[in-house]
């Protein structure tokens, strides 16, 4: 990148000389001809001398004409130049995947994708222009369920949560707590702008007040806890784990003591120890907050499915190019007509359903475990389900049946050597795990 | 001694640490079986200070960690005949691990790669406008010097005829000033690009003053590339207010191509909707040399288009002298080409032979507009598709798992983008699956990836959780 911006200002240095060099040529030619005109009226002039600035003139012209001609040709030299080594960081051939028409399929669900992920991100109006545009097919539920969304957050931004509250309240019965760990957090976020506000009394009122119906609140004990079986409760728990529902499990105590204990530094609050109640990034805290459990009540992901889909795309593809055009050299395709050519470059992509390349995505990107197989390098599925030796060492089942069988014999009592460890097993020991 | 952290990335400190573990308990359970558990006791005892020191479950000895580890304990004495010990700790290889660690950095490289067309496009335009401006002032000189030329008949002979005289200078100076203003209407026009260009590399730039995904700066500026690549898929698909719209919504419009594109849509729907070829036609002259460059026969094709609408249209002379205005220095195969349109002229657009109906069917537009969009966006150094595209084709098959594919509720993600959303799923079922030779474990109740800091914990009954989500469940 350094160089082509090192380039690109020489360019523009040259640029600019090379304009004021030809404006300085063209008003010089202007200005003899002017010349020339006038001595042309002067009529005393000598047919001579008019002879004579006259092939000055032409001269002149001349002159110009090729000076000119020279800056336009260095000047393209030097675009070109820099062209080159525009296309140096061009290394990905964003021609693969071409052929499967995918986007003439789907292009009008795309277009739907497209004015939820402007939704969300709060883009009312330019989503609304979207979708007429595009006549992407959204239901007027959902995007006045994203205003609501985006008043209420803007509103806390603003300092003010009367619509939070009134959002809480109507859908209570659909949180898992009835609302109260929202509730609970809005009344914090009212007590400590009130402390902020050296309102310290009415701050010591409003949070006895507000603060009690939380004291005595025992978070509902998860039925069954030596039920393995399942996880019964896993649906709430990921419902809760994913709002940030856990401290609610401790109940709210020891939080409403050390909000209460705030009120000793409210002269200073920049120098005690709960400053982080105070930072501005609690309030995006609180935002990011109603957002998320907003999702989750209507059955959102946590993030924007194109966001993530197209970041997952951005690690995958340069490395995915890297394999497709090493497999097509390999397949040496030099002679071949360009159709069949892109044809092939699409094909060299995947491998018999699978991608020819291994993309590592950061964790933030990985929402399903994935089980290969040490010892085969596959992927288990239903069929060849991962299978745990005693030792804890995990390998797929059809490994296991292979391993088991070649071992046959040279240990004892049909046992075989976990690859791993230099422990026995018999294959009955093995046991299905499930990721 | 080895430190805690290296004991999990090193497999062989594992083999070796279990080997001699195995083979004393195994030489002790011989002997006595009580003096083996005393030392079982013992051993469990002794390792964990040393080197289990990262395993959760001996971490802390508080008395929820040691209820958890009596349960499970005793539960796999239950359910298996042998006494483990350390085995309900899922060894699995934990080379994925560090590969996790170094994705947080960012790549670049990479990532400039795929921003290749987002500079090159202004490089294109910038080439085009040089040249164009090359031509304008050898077209205008060319003028000038033919007035030039014109001054000295009139002026030697008829100089005492000051009338007829001043027609020529004027025309000269005229013609100057007139280059004048154009030369520096070009030059502002390339500067500007010069400018954009310089513009769009420095932003590119910002990326490589962030330290990891982590910046905040760089959730900014990713947020400001997936609006970038949504508006180049409004662009390329004809959306133009709304495209204009997010640009200056997002901030954008130094990065908007906006007006090229617009044209090129025109044009395509000049092709499409009103089946003509004017447009298309004239944007093939201006960029003439570029096609024979690329040896793009896109006007060739058109002109044929216009032969065949002559004779759909019943004018055959006209058609004839058309084609002979238009058609010189043909290959083979167009020539052959030309043959079979102009064998229309007889032949009635009703007509029922195939080779000819497919000529006369209107099919032929579709295909022309995307001859044209293939030629234009050659010509620009595009690539075929929208980037939006090929990012939502490489992304969904690099997230896309069997898990995604498969009909039980309990495989389900309401985060995965392939699992929740429709249009994905849908899109997916066309695209291959990832390719994994590296397990990667995701807990399915919190959701988080599972490595040394969350191993995994295999229950009783098979199933596997994070150590964090485990612990919570059973205390």
């Amino acid at each position: 990148m350094d160089d082509i911006l090192a380039s690109n200002n020489k360019l523009l240095k040259i640029h600019d000389s090379f304009t004021k060099k030809s404006e300085k040529s063209i008003n010089s030619l202007i200005k003899s001809a002017t010349e020339y005109k006038s001595k042309m009226k002067n009529n005393g002039a000598e047919p001579n001398d008019l002879h004579d600035s006259e092939k000055e003139l032409k001269q002149s012209v001349k002159n110009t004409l090729a000076e000119l001609k020279e800056i336009q040709k260095d000047l393209y030299t030097n675009v070109s130049k820099l062209g080159k080594q525009v296309d140096k960081i061009g290394k990905v051939n964003l021609d693969i995947c071409d052929e499967n028409g995918l986007l003439e399929e789907f292009h009008d669900q795309i277009d739907v994708e497209i004015a939820l992920h402007l939704l969300r991100s709060g883009r009312f109006d330019l989503a609304e222009v979207f979708i007429e545009e595009s006549s992407a097919q959204l239901s007027d539920m959902v995007v006045e369920q994203f205003k609501m969304l985006f008043r209420i957050v803007s509103e806390i931004n603003n300092n003010n949560l009367g619509l939070a509250f009134k959002w809480v309240e109507d859908n209570k019965e659909r949180f898992e707590d009835g609302g109260m760990f929202l509730e609970f957090q809005l009344f914090k976020q009212e007590y400590l702008t009130l402390i902020q506000n050296n309102k310290v009394f009415d701050a010591y009122s409003y949070g006895k007040k507000n603060f009690t119906k939380f004291l005595n609140y025992k978070p509902k004990k998860i039925k069954n806890e030596m039920d393995y079986d399942g996880f019964k409760c896993e649906e709430d728990c990921k419902k809760a784990t994913s709002t940030g529902y856990e401290q609610t499990k401790l109940g709210y105590l020891d939080e409403i003591r050390r909000l209460m204990g705030v009120i000793v530094y409210a002269k200073r609050l920049d120098s005690s120890p709960y400053k982080h109640y105070f930072m501005p990034s609690a309030k995006q805290i609180l935002a990011d907050l109603f957002t998320k459990s907003f999702c989750v009540l209507f059955g959102l992901p946590a993030e924007p499915p194109l966001t993530i889909t197209m970041n997952a795309g951005l690690v995958a593809l340069p490395n995915i190019s890297k394999v497709a055009t090493l497999k097509l050299k390999q397949q040496s395709v030099t002679n071949q007509q360009d159709l069949k050519k892109r044809k092939q470059m699409s094909d060299a992509w995947y491998n018999h359903n699978e991608l020819s390349a291994e993309i590592n995505l950061a964790d933030s990107l990985c929402f399903h475990s994935v089980f290969a197989c040490p010892v085969s390098k596959e992927q288990a599925t239903e069929t060849n389900p991962p299978m745990m030796m005693p030792c804890g060492h995990v390998i797929c089942k059809e490994s296991l049946e292979k391993l088991s069988k070649s071992n046959r014999g040279t240990s004892p009592a049909g046992k075989f050597k976990c690859p791993y460890c230099p422990q026995h097993f018999m294959e009955a020991e093995a046991k299905r795990v499930y990721f | 001694m080895q430190k805690p952290k290296k004991f999990f990335e090193n497999g062989v400190i594992v083999v070796i640490f279990q080997t001699v573990a195995f083979s004393l308990l195994w030489f002790l359970y011989c002997f006595s079986i009580a003096s083996g558990l005393l030392f079982l006791y013992q051993l469990f005892l002794f390792v964990p200070t040393k080197y289990l020191k990262p395993s959760p479950l001996l971490k802390s000895h508080n008395s929820k960690t040691q209820q958890l580890f009596f349960i499970l304990y005793t539960l796999s004495l239950y359910n298996t005949p042998r006494i483990r010990f350390l085995f309900f700790v899922l060894l699995i290889q934990t080379d994925t691990y560090h590969l996790q660690k170094t994705m947080e950095k960012i790549n670049t490289e990479n990532s400039y790669s795929i921003e290749h067309p987002f500079l090159k496009i202004v490089v294109e335009k910038l080439k085009k406008a040089v040249r164009q401006s090359q031509k304008q002032i050898e077209k205008e000189m060319s003028q000038i010097q033919v007035a030039v030329d014109n001054l000295p008949e009139n002026n030697v002979d008829t100089s005492e005829d000051v009338q007829m005289d001043d027609v020529p200078e004027d025309n000269l100076i005229f013609k100057l000033k007139e280059l004048k203003t154009k030369l520096k209407d070009k030059k502002t026009e390339e500067r500007n690009l010069i400018l954009q260009l310089n513009h769009r590399a420095n932003h590119l730039k910002l990326l490589e003053s962030f330290q990891s995904t982590n910046d905040p700066e760089y959730s900014t500026w990713s947020s400001k590339r997936v609006d970038r690549f949504l508006m180049d898929y409004m662009m390329k698909t004809g959306y133009q207010t709304s495209a204009s719209n997010l640009a200056t919504h997002s901030d954008l419009e130094s990065f908007t191509d906006s007006q090229l594109f617009s044209q090129l849509i025109n044009i395509q729907n000049s092709l499409l909707v009103q089946n003509s070829c004017k447009e298309c036609l004239q944007w093939c002259s201006e960029n003439k040399a570029a096609l024979k460059r690329l040896k793009i026969g896109l006007e060739f094709e058109l002109r044929l288009q216009e032969v065949t609408e002559l004779a759909r249209q019943r004018k055959s002379s006209e058609a004839i002298a058309y084609s002979k205005k238009h058609f010189k220095q043909l290959t083979d195969i167009q020539k052959q080409r030309l043959n079979q349109t102009l064998a229309l002229l007889v032949i009635m657009p009703t007509t029922d032979c195939r080779r000819y109906k497919s000529l006369y069917s209107s099919e032929r537009w579709p295909i022309l507009a995307d001859q044209f969009k293939t030629a234009a966006y050659q010509l620009y150094g595009f690539p075929s598709q929208p980037i939006l595209s090929v990012l939502l084709q490489t992304g969904i098959s690099a997230l896309k798992t069997y898990s995604c594919t498969r009909s039980d509720p309990e495989d389900f993600n309401k985060n995965c983008p392939i699992c929740s959303s429709n249009t994905l799923h849908n899109m997916s079922k066309n695209l291959p699956f990832s390719y994994h030779t590296n397990s990667s474990l995701v807990c399915r109740i919190s959701g988080q990836k599972m490595n040394e800091n969350n191993p995994p914990m295999r229950l009783p009954n098979g199933y596997v959780y994070s150590y964090s989500v485990s612990i919570v469940h059973i205390s």
